[in-house]
């Protein structure tokens, strides 16, 4: 058996499910994603990002065992006949908003409305593309700050056919406030003096995921008047 | 972000851990040596330990070896008549071995104390008018039985940072030679010459390249040579080639005759040992830059007076924690096997201390064959001697592990709590005067030397500690 | 030990394994046929002291450093097989040196943290030797669990005072469970993140805690252990103090619980005042008589969260339970703070209960000898059980036999057992005790302490008991009161 983390939906949904194989939906040298009754769970090694609907790995083999058949039985993943069995519960809430909040300006962005989301979902190439990513990110920081979307939500969820099922899986994380921990640590470094730091080690991210993330996160950042001053409740 | 754990105990634990998919590091822990627990405990929370070690490792490894002069005993150390310096720990004439004594003995005759040799036994066991002292204790170090005296010629080597100086003889060569105890007519001629021809012969050629070119850099030819296949103990071969190059030109244009200037070149170029009486004294020069450190636990120097093993210690001063030498473990020449081997004997241990010799083996595989190790087990003792030092040489690095610096700053501490002994490869002397070389191999110092050590560190600390580490004296066993 | 048969003693000298592993050997070991007694342990003097109870004569020269193999066969001839069967059992727990590159694992916490930038430290080696260990991970600028127990007070002392000075933590010593960035330490649950933090100075207290917020489905962000011996005067709350520091400047804790016995008075005021000083609130659950069980503290965390507080769960057997005819309540525990708190509430309700970790000292019980006419409850971890033993929660032999004892017994009145879940423990608990419980001819109640991602399968434990005719709760202090309702009812 090969030990795995998850984060506490995951391993739920898992155990929610019928039992029976479950299609490979992307393989990689790092990360297998799978379509487990119409939502995404991926398994990712330590080599690829953690992102809030994956099981997390130190194996290193990976590449071999997602090259077989996969099936779920009695809510346990199996990877070529491999069960996945969860040891750990992975936190992947977005962490509560420290920086101080001030009035919106206005005029400053325009906010993001729900035609706007019409075209930035699925807009983009990849596994995860860039108009998905943009929303994440906006969303991450709406959940962080307490503010709920319902018209945004809806508006995603109208369009999610028109996205990979990763990505519709991702932006389903964003709308729950389930973050990856690059993201995870912008919010929490917003407003203090590692705020440069991690905005670098956001944009690592993938190709231009980490980029998208952070453009939809400076939107909303903007949108709703987190300013860069020192955080609520103490020194930075 | 906690994402790493390091178990050290119960492997339930670790697979615990490991079955909820984060990183364990396994530590394969064993008991300390027997004794040690209380003292272990003393010095692991001295608060002034961690520090003393960290300063002592940095000017050891600060430390770099210029080759200054070339002048003979009597003037560099001020050596008199009747003085005799040693290899190893202190030791009298009736404890000394075959090789040490008969090199005392040839010695003996070289200073005119006697016509002939064996006269000299009764001189030595009369005591009057000589005296005996460990190379050591004369910023020294010597090869085997490692005797000096007046009228031998040293290289002395300095630290340009601080002008500090160790010393060293020429090596004589292989064979018949008095560093094993041989002494001779061949052995007195030959030793005669070196003083006469070679030793004037070398200081024109080190004070001309002094002025010219500046001083030799013997830690520069350490760290090529470590790349070379030599580990500087048994292998100078490279070592030996570079020096020749380094000196030849000046020796050539010194103004001797140049019969003698021939013969120098020959009997250097012709002795694959020839650079180990300047590995030696680099090494010394390095590893006293730690002497003195109060608080620190790293030792300064291995020896070996072919009945005794001694270790000094940066934090103990001159004090000396002996037990008995060990005989080698390895191959043998021609008939020779281990009922000729005399016990270990020299101050070469001191390349050990600095983290080349048998710590480097990774670096020389074709000295693992002699020793009658393999490949693997060169790799394997390296990387085993980190495990009881406590950083790296940056400048001195084994191709084989990836460029990692030796193994440097041998702590005491860490010697008692995992049982790892310091790994030396030496030659072997043979028992009875005057024999020679009958092999080499592996040899450790005697363990019960560390747990020695260790008490007397804890003692220092709790002498110089606040009261709760006066209490920290646990009952034994 | 009989003088039939055949003893053999050697030494092995150079020979290395750890204390649980080498306890499991020896369990193996004494299931070999013709094997009527045996023990493979190092050659401390306590392990010494267990081989001379045995009946072994030891040989003088044994040390620590070496591995002792002590054998009582009943015939001779066996000699060879059984040596065969002892190798055969050390080689399988003789992990190879799993490494990349199958490099020589690290032999001190020193150099096992070069290039660990991330690390914590778990130390669990003889008590004797932890401090240096432990030192190493400080130095390192690590926090660190110490496991081990029978570190020398003065040890632990100056080790907190070094952790103190570099804003480190030293959990322990004799601390068994953790959960540190949700990973589980020791003994550990396998916990939701959430807005709880705990600080610990016990064990199975603090599991029962994880349990419980478990089930009304709040998560906990980390577990702090602190040993046992931290809030004494001697020690002076220093690992205490610096938790609740540590989980106030943790922006994902909005609530901290300290979960002890009653401290010294001294400690405890100096506790309470600096919890006043923080920004997070802290809620005390000091275990004692007169104070709230720890079902009680659980609730009032809930409370003070603003989450509702739930009906603990309890599954009833097929054929619910009735009272027998005996008279004295038998508990049987693994948990020392199970036992604790099961003994206060017992101690109000039914009078005084005797025990081998009693509250008072005219209420010891020595679980040796026959069981007397009085309540008993057992705690199967305490030292003088688990010599040459491993600890119940690994190896549960000892608390089986005892069953067997108890529920063979017409005093028997009713049988209160816990079983405790999580990392570390064993992979099955109910399964020998469900055999046990449906052969028993009185009533049993079982507390499961456990969450529903540990890796035993919470539900189907519980299961397994309750077919098995146990009646089975999530609340350890629930389950005392019922076993109590249990005794003397028609």
């Amino acid at each position: 058996m090969i030990p795995v983390s998850a984060p506490p939906r995951v391993r739920e949904r898992l155990r929610a499910g019928p039992s029976g194989p479950v299609r490979v939906v992307h393989h990689g040298a790092h990360a297998v994603y799978l379509d487990v009754g119409g939502w995404c769970v991926g398994v990712v090694d330590q080599h690829a990002t953690q992102v809030p609907c994956a099981l997390g790995t130190r194996t290193e083999d990976l590449a071999a065992l997602g090259a077989g058949p996969a099936y779920v039985q009695d809510g346990v993943l199996h990877l070529s006949g491999v069960p996945l069995v969860v040891g750990r519960l992975r936190e992947v809430s977005v962490p509560v908003l420290r920086a101080a909040l001030t009035t919106p300006q206005p005029g400053t962005v325009a906010p993001l409305s729900p035609e706007t989301v019409v075209r930035l979902v699925g807009a983009g190439d990849g596994l995860t593309p860039w108009g998905d990513d943009v929303l994440c990110g906006w969303l991450a920081l709406h959940r962080a700050a307490g503010i709920l979307t319902p018209a945004i939500n809806e508006a995603i969820r109208t369009r999610s056919e028109h996205t990979t099922m990763l990505s519709a899986t991702l932006l389903e994380c964003a709308m729950r406030g389930e973050v990856m921990p690059p993201v995870a640590a912008y919010v929490t470094a917003l407003g203090t003096t590692r705020q440069a730091a991690a905005e670098k080690a956001l944009l690592a991210v993938g190709h231009s995921t980490g980029a998208g993330l952070l453009e939809g996160a400076q939107w909303a950042a903007v949108e709703i008047g987190a300013s860069v001053g020192p955080p609520i409740g103490g020194a930075a | 972000m906690t994402a790493h754990v390091v178990n050290v105990g119960a492997d339930l634990l670790a697979e615990a851990v490991s079955a909820q998919a984060v990183e364990v590091t396994r530590v394969d822990w064993r008991p300390p040596m027997p004794g040690t627990e209380g003292d272990l405990a003393t010095l692991a929370v001295d608060p002034i330990r961690r520090d003393a070690n960290v300063r002592a490792l940095a000017a050891l490894l600060r430390t770099t070896a210029q080759l200054v002069d070339v002048a003979p005993a009597s003037e560099v150390l001020g050596l008199q008549r009747g003085e005799f310096l040693h290899a190893g720990p202190p030791i009298e004439w009736a404890m000394a071995s075959g090789p040490l004594r008969g090199a005392l003995m040839g010695g003996a005759a070289l200073e005119d104390l006697v016509a002939d040799p064996e006269d000299a036994v009764a001189l030595f066991e009369s005591g009057t008018s000589v005296w005996l002292e460990p190379c050591h204790h004369r910023s020294t170090v010597g090869p085997m039985a490692g005797v000096v005296t007046p009228s031998m010629w040293m290289f002395v080597l300095e630290d340009p940072a601080t002008g500090r100086r160790t010393h060293c003889s020429l090596n004589e060569g292989l064979g018949k030679v008095l560093r094993y105890g041989a002494y001779g007519p061949e052995v007195l001629t030959r030793l005669r010459w070196m003083s006469e021809v070679l030793g004037p012969l070398l200081q024109k050629a080190v004070r001309t390249t002094v002025e010219d070119t500046g001083p030799v850099d013997v830690t520069g030819i350490l760290t090529q040579m470590l790349q070379m296949g030599d580990e500087a103990h048994n292998r100078n071969r490279a070592g030996t080639l570079m020096i020749l190059r380094d000196l030849g030109p000046a020796m050539v244009t010194s103004g001797a005759d140049p019969r003698d200037i021939a013969a120098g070149l020959k009997f250097v170029g012709g002795n694959d040992h020839f650079f180990l009486n300047l590995a030696m004294p680099a090494c010394k020069l390095a590893l006293d830059a730690a002497r003195g450190t109060t608080g620190s636990t790293i030792v300064v120097a291995m020896s070996r007076n072919g009945t005794e093993f001694g270790i000094q210690t940066a934090g103990t001063g001159d004090e000396w924690f002996t037990g008995p030498a060990q005989v080698a473990d390895g191959l043998y020449l021609g008939d020779y096997g281990p009922d000729d081997a005399n016990p270990d004997i020299g101050d070469s241990a001191i390349t050990e201390t600095a983290g080349i010799g048998g710590f480097a083996m990774a670096t020389a595989p074709a000295i693992v064959r002699l020793v009658g190790g393999s490949v693997p087990d060169a790799l394997a003792t390296t990387r085993r001697m980190h495990e009881i030092t406590l950083g790296e040489n940056p400048r001195w690095s084994v191709p084989a592990l990836e460029f990692q610096g030796v193994p440097s700053g041998i702590d005491v501490t860490r010697i008692c709590r995992t049982g790892i002994l310091p790994q030396i490869n030496t030659g072997m002397a043979g028992r009875l005067a005057g024999v020679g070389q009958v092999g080499a191999g592996l040899v450790t110092p005697p363990a019960e030397i560390f747990p020695k050590a260790l008490a007397r560190l804890a003692e220092l600390a709790r002498d110089r500690g606040e009261s709760h580490l006066r209490g920290f004296a646990l009952p034994p066993g | 030990m009989s003088s039939d048969g055949l003893t053999h003693v050697e030494l092995r000298p150079g020979a290395y394994a750890d204390s649980v592993t080498l306890l499991q050997v020896s369990r193996t070991v004494q299931g070999i046929a013709g094997v009527t007694a045996a023990q493979v342990a190092m050659g401390t003097t306590l392990n010494l002291e267990v081989l001379t109870q045995m009946g072994f004569a030891v040989p003088p020269e044994a040390t620590p450093n070496d591995m002792v193999l002590a054998l009582h066969l009943d015939d001779a001839e066996g000699l060879d097989q059984a040596l065969a069967g002892v190798d055969a059992a050390l080689l399988a727990v003789n992990r190879p040196a799993a490494g990349p590159r199958d490099l020589a694992p690290p032999r001190t916490t020193a150099t096992g943290l070069r290039g660990v930038t991330d690390g914590i430290v778990l130390v669990s080696v003889p008590g004797a030797n932890a401090m240096v260990e432990a030192m190493d991970a400080l130095d390192a600028g690590c926090d660190v669990m110490v496991f081990s127990d029978n570190v020398p007070v003065e040890q632990e002392v100056e080790l907190k005072r070094v952790a103190s000075g570099r804003g480190l933590l030293v959990m322990g010593p004799d601390c068994g469970t953790a959960v540190v960035d949700g990973i589980g330490l020791g003994f550990a649950n396998v916990v939701q993140p959430g807005p709880v933090g705990i600080v610990a100075a016990s064990g199975t207290g603090c599991q029962q805690l994880l349990a419980l917020l478990d089930h009304a489905d709040v998560g906990v962000t980390s577990a702090l252990g602190v040993g046992g011996r931290d809030l004494s005067t001697a020690v002076g709350g220093v690992s205490t103090l610096a938790a609740l520091h540590r989980l106030d400047a943790d922006p994902g804790v909005e609530l901290v619980v300290m979960v002890s016995k009653p401290p010294a008075e001294t400690v405890a005021e100096k506790v309470r005042s600096r919890a006043s000083e923080l920004s997070t609130p802290v809620e005390f659950a000091l275990l004692g008589p007169g104070q709230p069980d720890l079902t009680a503290a659980a609730e009032s965390v809930l409370a003070r969260l603003g989450r509702a507080v739930p009906q603990w769960q309890v599954v009833a057997p097929t054929t619910p339970l009735t009272a027998g005819a005996g008279r004295w309540l038998r508990g049987l525990f693994v948990g020392g703070t199970l036992c604790d708190e099961a003994m206060l509430i017992a101690a109000t309700r039914l009078g005084p209960v005797h025990s081998n970790i009693p509250l008072d000292s005219n209420l010891a019980l020595d679980p040796h000898r026959p069981l007397p006419g009085k309540h008993t409850m057992v705690d199967f971890g305490d030292d003088a059980l688990t010599a040459g033993r491993a600890h119940p929660l690994i190896d549960p032999s000892l608390r089986l036999e005892h069953l067997a004892q108890v529920a063979a017994d017409d005093e028997t009145a009713v049988i209160l057992l816990d079983v405790v879940l999580g990392h570390g423990a064993e992979p099955d608990p109910a399964s020998a005790l469900a055999r046990m419980i449906g052969s028993a001819r009185r009533p049993v109640v079982v507390a499961v302490v456990g969450t529903r991602a540990d890796p035993q399968d919470l539900a189907q434990q519980v299961r397994l008991l309750a077919d098995a005719g146990a009646e089975v709760h999530l609340s350890n202090a629930g389950a005392t009161r019922r076993a109590i309702d249990l005794i003397g009812q028609p």
